[in-house]
Protein backbone atom coordinates (compact mmCIF):
# COMPACT_ATOMS: atom_id res chain seq x y z
CA UNK A 1 0.00 0.00 0.00
CA UNK A 2 2.66 2.50 1.08
CA UNK A 3 4.92 1.69 -1.89
CA UNK A 4 2.01 2.22 -4.29
CA UNK A 5 1.30 5.63 -2.75
CA UNK A 6 4.94 6.69 -3.11
CA UNK A 7 5.01 5.62 -6.79
CA UNK A 8 1.81 7.59 -7.46
CA UNK A 9 3.29 10.68 -5.79
CA UNK A 10 6.51 10.41 -7.84
CA UNK A 11 4.54 10.00 -11.09
CA UNK A 12 2.41 13.11 -10.45
CA UNK A 13 5.33 15.29 -9.34
CA UNK A 14 7.20 14.19 -12.50
CA UNK A 15 4.23 15.31 -14.55
CA UNK A 16 4.29 18.75 -12.88
CA UNK A 17 7.96 19.21 -13.72
CA UNK A 18 7.30 18.44 -17.38
CA UNK A 19 4.65 21.13 -18.04
CA UNK A 20 6.24 23.42 -20.69
CA UNK A 21 5.86 27.20 -20.50
CA UNK A 22 3.46 27.26 -23.47
CA UNK A 23 0.69 25.44 -21.58
CA UNK A 24 0.83 28.06 -18.85
CA UNK A 25 1.11 31.00 -21.36
CA UNK A 26 -1.90 33.26 -21.86
CA UNK A 27 -3.40 32.65 -25.32
CA UNK A 28 -3.47 35.56 -27.78
CA UNK A 29 -6.95 36.88 -27.31
CA UNK A 30 -9.34 39.81 -27.33
CA UNK A 31 -8.27 40.78 -30.86
CA UNK A 32 -10.75 43.59 -31.45
CA UNK A 33 -11.30 46.18 -34.16
CA UNK A 34 -11.65 49.55 -32.43
CA UNK A 35 -11.79 51.72 -35.58
CA UNK A 36 -12.82 50.60 -39.06
CA UNK A 37 -10.64 51.40 -42.05
CA UNK A 38 -12.16 54.07 -44.28
CA UNK A 39 -10.91 55.70 -47.46
CA UNK A 40 -13.39 58.61 -47.20
CA UNK A 41 -14.89 60.03 -50.41
CA UNK A 42 -12.69 59.65 -53.46
CA UNK A 43 -13.36 61.90 -56.45
CA UNK A 44 -11.69 59.62 -58.94
CA UNK A 45 -9.06 60.10 -61.61
CA UNK A 46 -10.82 58.83 -64.77
CA UNK A 47 -7.83 56.65 -65.68
CA UNK A 48 -7.97 54.74 -62.39
CA UNK A 49 -5.75 55.16 -59.33
CA UNK A 50 -4.14 53.55 -56.29
CA UNK A 51 -5.06 55.13 -52.96
CA UNK A 52 -2.77 54.35 -50.02
CA UNK A 53 -3.90 54.80 -46.42
CA UNK A 54 -0.97 54.68 -43.99
CA UNK A 55 -1.19 53.35 -40.41
CA UNK A 56 -0.68 56.94 -39.24
CA UNK A 57 -3.93 57.86 -41.01
CA UNK A 58 -2.34 59.81 -43.86
CA UNK A 59 -3.67 59.21 -47.36
CA UNK A 60 -1.91 59.51 -50.73
CA UNK A 61 -2.93 58.94 -54.35
CA UNK A 62 -0.76 57.78 -57.21
CA UNK A 63 -2.86 59.68 -59.81
CA UNK A 64 -5.04 62.75 -59.64
CA UNK A 65 -7.91 61.46 -57.49
CA UNK A 66 -8.95 63.73 -54.63
CA UNK A 67 -9.79 62.30 -51.21
CA UNK A 68 -12.21 64.19 -48.97
CA UNK A 69 -14.48 63.50 -46.02
CA UNK A 70 -13.39 61.37 -43.10
CA UNK A 71 -10.76 58.74 -43.80
CA UNK A 72 -9.08 56.64 -41.12
CA UNK A 73 -6.64 53.81 -40.58
CA UNK A 74 -8.08 50.77 -38.81
CA UNK A 75 -7.24 50.33 -35.13
CA UNK A 76 -7.00 47.03 -33.26
CA UNK A 77 -6.27 45.97 -29.68
CA UNK A 78 -5.06 42.53 -28.71
CA UNK A 79 -3.94 40.86 -25.48
CA UNK A 80 -1.32 38.21 -24.80
CA UNK A 81 1.67 37.32 -22.66
CA UNK A 82 3.32 40.41 -21.23
CA UNK A 83 6.61 41.49 -22.86
CA UNK A 84 6.27 38.69 -25.41
CA UNK A 85 6.89 39.06 -29.14
CA UNK A 86 4.03 38.53 -31.58
CA UNK A 87 3.49 38.70 -35.34
CA UNK A 88 0.74 40.33 -37.38
CA UNK A 89 -0.33 39.05 -40.79
CA UNK A 90 -3.21 39.64 -43.16
CA UNK A 91 -5.43 37.88 -45.66
CA UNK A 92 -4.95 38.38 -49.41
CA UNK A 93 -7.37 38.72 -52.30
CA UNK A 94 -9.73 41.07 -50.46
CA UNK A 95 -11.81 43.70 -52.21
CA UNK A 96 -14.42 46.41 -51.69
CA UNK A 97 -17.67 45.71 -53.53
CA UNK A 98 -20.48 48.06 -54.49
CA UNK A 99 -22.35 49.43 -57.51
CA UNK A 100 -19.42 48.96 -59.91
CA UNK A 101 -16.39 46.75 -60.45
CA UNK A 102 -14.90 45.52 -57.18
CA UNK A 103 -11.76 47.30 -56.05
CA UNK A 104 -8.77 45.30 -54.76
CA UNK A 105 -7.76 45.97 -51.17
CA UNK A 106 -4.29 44.86 -50.15
CA UNK A 107 -0.70 45.72 -49.28
CA UNK A 108 -1.63 45.96 -45.60
CA UNK A 109 0.74 47.83 -43.27
CA UNK A 110 0.64 48.31 -39.50
CA UNK A 111 2.10 50.55 -36.79
CA UNK A 112 3.42 47.81 -34.47
CA UNK A 113 6.92 47.92 -36.01
CA UNK A 114 9.25 45.16 -37.16
CA UNK A 115 9.22 43.41 -33.74
CA UNK A 116 5.80 43.81 -32.11
CA UNK A 117 5.74 43.04 -28.39
CA UNK A 118 2.91 42.97 -25.85
CA UNK A 119 3.44 45.63 -23.19
CA UNK A 120 4.08 44.88 -19.52
CA UNK A 121 0.33 44.60 -18.99
CA UNK A 122 0.00 42.09 -21.86
CA UNK A 123 -1.71 44.54 -24.20
CA UNK A 124 -0.95 45.87 -27.66
CA UNK A 125 -2.69 48.58 -29.69
CA UNK A 126 -1.84 49.24 -33.32
CA UNK A 127 -3.22 50.78 -36.48
CA UNK A 128 -3.54 49.24 -39.95
CA UNK A 129 -3.31 50.84 -43.39
CA UNK A 130 -3.79 49.43 -46.90
CA UNK A 131 -3.91 50.27 -50.61
CA UNK A 132 -7.11 50.44 -52.66
CA UNK A 133 -7.04 50.00 -56.45
CA UNK A 134 -9.60 52.08 -58.32
CA UNK A 135 -10.67 50.89 -61.76
CA UNK A 136 -11.30 52.91 -64.92
CA UNK A 137 -14.18 53.64 -64.98
CA UNK A 138 -15.37 53.23 -61.40
CA UNK A 139 -19.12 53.72 -60.90
CA UNK A 140 -20.18 56.20 -58.20
CA UNK A 141 -21.46 54.92 -54.88
CA UNK A 142 -20.63 53.26 -51.57
CA UNK A 143 -18.28 50.31 -51.54
CA UNK A 144 -17.37 48.10 -48.57
CA UNK A 145 -15.57 44.88 -47.80
CA UNK A 146 -13.63 42.90 -45.21
CA UNK A 147 -10.16 41.47 -44.62
CA UNK A 148 -8.74 39.20 -41.93
CA UNK A 149 -5.98 40.05 -39.47
CA UNK A 150 -4.00 37.27 -37.71
CA UNK A 151 -1.99 37.77 -34.52
CA UNK A 152 0.28 34.98 -33.27
CA UNK A 153 3.23 34.50 -30.94
CA UNK A 154 6.45 34.32 -32.93
CA UNK B 1 -0.49 -5.00 -9.26
CA UNK B 2 -3.16 -4.27 -11.92
CA UNK B 3 -4.02 -0.88 -10.38
CA UNK B 4 -0.34 0.08 -10.24
CA UNK B 5 0.08 -0.64 -13.98
CA UNK B 6 -3.02 1.42 -14.84
CA UNK B 7 -1.85 4.36 -12.73
CA UNK B 8 1.63 4.35 -14.27
CA UNK B 9 0.16 4.27 -17.77
CA UNK B 10 -2.10 7.23 -16.97
CA UNK B 11 0.87 9.07 -15.47
CA UNK B 12 2.96 8.49 -18.61
CA UNK B 13 0.12 9.51 -20.91
CA UNK B 14 -0.45 12.79 -19.07
CA UNK B 15 3.27 13.56 -18.97
CA UNK B 16 3.72 12.94 -22.70
CA UNK B 17 0.78 15.19 -23.54
CA UNK B 18 2.35 17.86 -21.30
CA UNK B 19 5.80 17.58 -22.92
CA UNK B 20 4.39 17.69 -26.46
CA UNK B 21 2.38 20.93 -26.07
CA UNK B 22 3.69 23.91 -28.11
CA UNK B 23 0.32 25.60 -28.78
CA UNK B 24 0.41 28.71 -31.04
CA UNK B 25 -2.70 30.33 -29.42
CA UNK B 26 -3.19 32.50 -32.50
CA UNK B 27 -6.12 34.87 -32.82
CA UNK B 28 -7.78 36.22 -35.94
CA UNK B 29 -10.38 38.94 -36.53
CA UNK B 30 -12.31 40.44 -39.42
CA UNK B 31 -11.55 44.04 -40.30
CA UNK B 32 -14.01 46.24 -42.19
CA UNK B 33 -13.12 48.79 -44.88
CA UNK B 34 -15.16 51.22 -46.94
CA UNK B 35 -14.93 53.97 -49.53
CA UNK B 36 -17.31 56.28 -51.38
CA UNK B 37 -16.57 56.82 -55.06
CA UNK B 38 -17.54 59.98 -56.89
CA UNK B 39 -16.77 60.83 -60.51
CA UNK B 40 -15.91 64.49 -61.05
CA UNK B 41 -17.52 66.43 -63.83
CA UNK B 42 -14.82 67.89 -66.04
CA UNK B 43 -15.89 70.46 -68.65
CA UNK B 44 -13.68 71.58 -71.52
CA UNK B 45 -14.52 74.36 -73.98
CA UNK B 46 -13.58 73.09 -77.41
CA UNK B 47 -14.80 76.10 -79.47
CA UNK B 48 -15.32 79.67 -78.27
CA UNK B 49 -18.68 81.20 -79.18
CA UNK B 50 -18.19 83.65 -82.02
CA UNK B 51 -20.72 86.06 -83.55
CA UNK B 52 -18.14 86.86 -86.27
CA UNK B 53 -18.76 90.20 -88.03
CA UNK B 54 -22.01 92.09 -87.45
CA UNK B 55 -22.69 95.04 -89.75
CA UNK B 56 -24.97 96.55 -87.18
CA UNK B 57 -28.39 98.12 -87.58
CA UNK B 58 -27.81 101.72 -86.36
CA UNK B 59 -31.00 101.51 -84.28
CA UNK B 60 -29.56 98.60 -82.31
CA UNK B 61 -30.49 94.93 -82.69
CA UNK B 62 -30.83 91.56 -80.95
CA UNK B 63 -28.63 89.03 -82.70
CA UNK B 64 -29.33 85.33 -82.18
CA UNK B 65 -26.68 82.67 -82.63
CA UNK B 66 -28.21 79.19 -82.46
CA UNK B 67 -26.53 76.11 -80.98
CA UNK B 68 -26.32 74.90 -84.58
CA UNK B 69 -24.19 77.93 -85.44
CA UNK B 70 -26.62 79.89 -87.62
CA UNK B 71 -27.00 83.64 -87.06
CA UNK B 72 -29.97 85.99 -87.51
CA UNK B 73 -31.45 89.14 -85.94
CA UNK B 74 -34.73 90.89 -85.39
CA UNK B 75 -33.56 94.13 -87.05
CA UNK B 76 -31.63 94.90 -90.22
CA UNK B 77 -28.08 93.94 -89.19
CA UNK B 78 -26.18 91.84 -91.74
CA UNK B 79 -23.49 89.29 -91.08
CA UNK B 80 -20.19 88.14 -92.53
CA UNK B 81 -17.38 85.83 -91.55
CA UNK B 82 -17.93 82.47 -89.91
CA UNK B 83 -20.06 82.48 -86.75
CA UNK B 84 -19.63 79.54 -84.38
CA UNK B 85 -21.64 78.18 -81.48
CA UNK B 86 -19.71 77.49 -78.27
CA UNK B 87 -18.76 73.79 -78.08
CA UNK B 88 -18.09 71.85 -74.88
CA UNK B 89 -17.06 68.30 -74.02
CA UNK B 90 -17.73 66.94 -70.55
CA UNK B 91 -16.79 63.77 -68.65
CA UNK B 92 -18.46 62.28 -65.59
CA UNK B 93 -20.27 59.25 -64.22
CA UNK B 94 -21.34 56.94 -67.05
CA UNK B 95 -25.08 57.15 -67.87
CA UNK B 96 -25.75 59.76 -65.16
CA UNK B 97 -28.37 62.43 -65.88
CA UNK B 98 -27.22 66.03 -65.59
CA UNK B 99 -28.61 69.55 -65.65
CA UNK B 100 -27.05 72.35 -67.69
CA UNK B 101 -27.28 75.96 -66.53
CA UNK B 102 -25.71 79.28 -67.50
CA UNK B 103 -24.61 82.46 -65.83
CA UNK B 104 -26.55 85.71 -66.14
CA UNK B 105 -25.45 89.31 -66.52
CA UNK B 106 -22.64 88.59 -68.97
CA UNK B 107 -21.49 91.12 -71.53
CA UNK B 108 -19.07 91.58 -74.40
CA UNK B 109 -16.85 94.59 -73.82
CA UNK B 110 -14.74 96.59 -76.27
CA UNK B 111 -14.36 100.07 -77.74
CA UNK B 112 -18.00 101.02 -77.16
CA UNK B 113 -20.85 100.35 -74.75
CA UNK B 114 -20.91 96.81 -73.34
CA UNK B 115 -23.32 94.49 -75.13
CA UNK B 116 -25.48 92.11 -73.07
CA UNK B 117 -24.94 88.40 -73.75
CA UNK B 118 -27.66 86.03 -72.55
CA UNK B 119 -30.64 83.77 -73.28
CA UNK B 120 -28.32 80.81 -73.72
CA UNK B 121 -29.52 77.74 -75.61
CA UNK B 122 -27.94 74.31 -76.03
CA UNK B 123 -28.43 71.16 -78.10
CA UNK B 124 -27.99 68.54 -75.31
CA UNK B 125 -31.75 67.94 -75.38
CA UNK B 126 -34.39 67.81 -72.65
CA UNK B 127 -32.71 65.02 -70.65
CA UNK B 128 -28.97 65.45 -70.98
CA UNK B 129 -26.87 62.58 -69.64
CA UNK B 130 -23.41 61.11 -69.89
CA UNK B 131 -23.14 58.20 -72.32
CA UNK B 132 -22.01 54.73 -71.23
CA UNK B 133 -18.42 55.88 -71.51
CA UNK B 134 -19.07 58.88 -69.26
CA UNK B 135 -18.89 61.48 -72.06
CA UNK B 136 -21.23 64.31 -73.09
CA UNK B 137 -20.73 66.95 -75.79
CA UNK B 138 -22.99 69.89 -76.58
CA UNK B 139 -23.06 73.25 -78.35
CA UNK B 140 -24.23 76.58 -76.96
CA UNK B 141 -25.94 79.55 -78.62
CA UNK B 142 -26.96 82.92 -77.19
CA UNK B 143 -28.48 86.33 -77.87
CA UNK B 144 -26.29 89.42 -78.18
CA UNK B 145 -27.88 92.86 -77.68
CA UNK B 146 -26.23 95.38 -79.98
CA UNK B 147 -26.78 98.97 -78.81
CA UNK B 148 -27.82 101.81 -81.07
CA UNK B 149 -24.82 103.28 -82.91
CA UNK B 150 -22.58 100.61 -81.42
CA UNK B 151 -18.95 101.69 -81.86
CA UNK B 152 -17.12 99.52 -84.40
CA UNK B 153 -14.34 97.22 -83.21
CA UNK B 154 -13.62 93.91 -81.49
CA UNK B 155 -15.66 92.94 -78.44
CA UNK B 156 -15.17 89.93 -76.19
CA UNK B 157 -16.36 88.52 -72.90
CA UNK B 158 -17.05 85.37 -70.92
CA UNK B 159 -19.98 83.33 -69.58
CA UNK B 160 -20.19 80.29 -67.33
CA UNK B 161 -21.79 76.98 -68.14
CA UNK B 162 -22.52 74.66 -65.17
CA UNK B 163 -23.07 70.92 -65.50
CA UNK B 164 -24.40 69.19 -62.40
CA UNK B 165 -25.56 65.71 -61.48
CA UNK B 166 -29.34 65.63 -61.11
Amino acid sequence: MTIRSIIILVLFSGFLFFIPKALLAKPVGSLREITEMSFGTITVDSSGDTITLSPSGGITTQGTSIVSGTYAAAEFTVSGDKNTAFSISFSSGDSLTGPGTSMSLGSFTHSAGTSPVFDNKGKALFTVGASLTINSPQIDGSYSGTYTIFVDYT
Amino acid sequence: MNTFKKLSLVGLAVASVGAGAQYAHAADQTGNASAVIQNPIVITEDTAMDFATIIADAAGDTVTLTAAGSISSTGSSTFSGTPAAGAFSVTGTPSAAVTLSFSTGDTLTGPGTAMNLGTFTHDAGGSPAFDVGGALAFDVGANLTVNATQTAGSYSGTYTVTVDYQ
